[in-house]
């Protein structure tokens, strides 16, 4: 088993991949609260691809409960907009939140996690050359509105 | 573009959880020693107990209980025996005896094995482990006294066996319905 340094870094990892996905500290806590336990509890490999996987999965039922929910509902678990409290990079943040989740996922894992395009397709159960495009595609939106 | 990887790879790299949210994802998921032991072990001991006690259960149902049984009505038999009661119907005829004898709560029959070697004298009541019995005096071909000891069969199992108490040789047989005790002198 991994030691507490090991557990911290990929907990972290998880985390940074859940905010990717939800756009949403406390969302994203939620997320990888959740996920790891259930690692644990299944006892899975404590590795970053087990909980990557299962965090994406576990957002997908939730988007997918959500969907279920009555008009009502949803307004009423509508999420808050995320407002991080590290203001060095709003303009990015405010760019990052206008981005398809799927935009946002492949951009964090081909930059952040440094997956390979083959990897993020596996991952995400998309062909490769989908992948390439869109990652293309969204870095030179992002660089284009950065720069304005 | 270098400048965009660096710049979103450094945002979401500022993002970390706090010290205290990693020790309750940690503690969360820390299993407790009992549970850890329930998971891994103790089930598995558990479930040998279980198995061990059922053939332990099923050893002494099937043979050491029918022996413990047999041997307390094969006692309870030599010590009626050993008291010499005299019979208080006296009849060479089965039917006078099931018509006289007529409280049993089973039918009064003799198997061919007595009926065939043995000359029917009289019978009375008397009772075995608690239950109402029929005891036959019979008689063989020289003139030497047998005693015969019916009473309703109330287990699964079966009685087929010769035990000496007493002094008294006991031999038990079942023909399903009722219990057949044939009590004798041991020599």
């Amino acid at each position: 088993m991994a030691d507490s340094k090991g557990i911290e870094n990929l907990l972290n990892r998880g985390y940074r991949y859940a905010l990717a996905l939800t756009h949403n500290k406390d969302d994203a806590y939620d997320l990888v609260y959740s996920c790891y336990l259930s690692l644990r509890e299944k006892n899975k490999p404590l590795v970053i691809t087990y909980l990557l996987k299962t965090i994406k999965n576990k957002f997908i039922d939730q988007k997918r409960q959500l969907a279920t929910q009555s008009k009502w509902q949803q307004e009423v678990n509508q999420p808050e907009p995320y407002k991080s409290k590290i203001t060095v990079e709003p303009l990015l943040e405010r760019l990052l939140n206008e981005l398809p989740t799927r935009n946002r996922e492949i951009m964090f894992l081909s930059i952040v996690e440094e997956y390979t395009s083959q990897e993020i397709a596996e991952l995400m159960d998309m062909p490769k050359g989908t992948i390439l495009s869109i990652l293309s595609r969204t870095k030179k939106k992002l660089q284009l509105r950065l720069q304005e | 573009m270098a400048r965009l990887e660096e710049r979103v790879k450094n945002y979401y790299q500022t993002h970390s959880l706090t010290l205290a949210q990693i020790q309750v994802i940690q503690k969360a998921a820390k299993p407790r020693p009992y549970l850890r032991l329930w998971n891994n072990n103790l089930l598995k001991y558990a479930a040998v107990i279980l198995v061990s006690l059922n053939i332990f259960y099923g050893l002494y149902t099937f043979i050491y209980e029918p022996n413990t049984l047999a041997e307390k009505f094969a006692h309870e038999i030599a010590l009626n025996y050993k008291k010499g009661e005299p019979v208080v119907i006296e009849s060479g005829n089965i039917q006078t005896l099931r018509a006289g004898l007529d409280k049993l709560n089973f039918e009064l029959t003799l198997p061919p094995s007595i009926t065939d070697n043995f000359k029917l004298i009289g019978g009375k009541y008397c009772s075995v482990d608690n239950r109402i019995a029929a005891q036959i005096k019979l008689e063989d071909e020289n003139g030497s006294e047998i005693t015969c000891y019916v009473f309703k069969k109330e287990e699964a199992i079966n009685f087929k066996e010769s035990i000496v108490k007493e002094q008294v040789k006991v031999k038990l047989w079942d023909d399903g319905q009722r219990i057949f005790g044939l009590a004798v002198a041991k020599k």
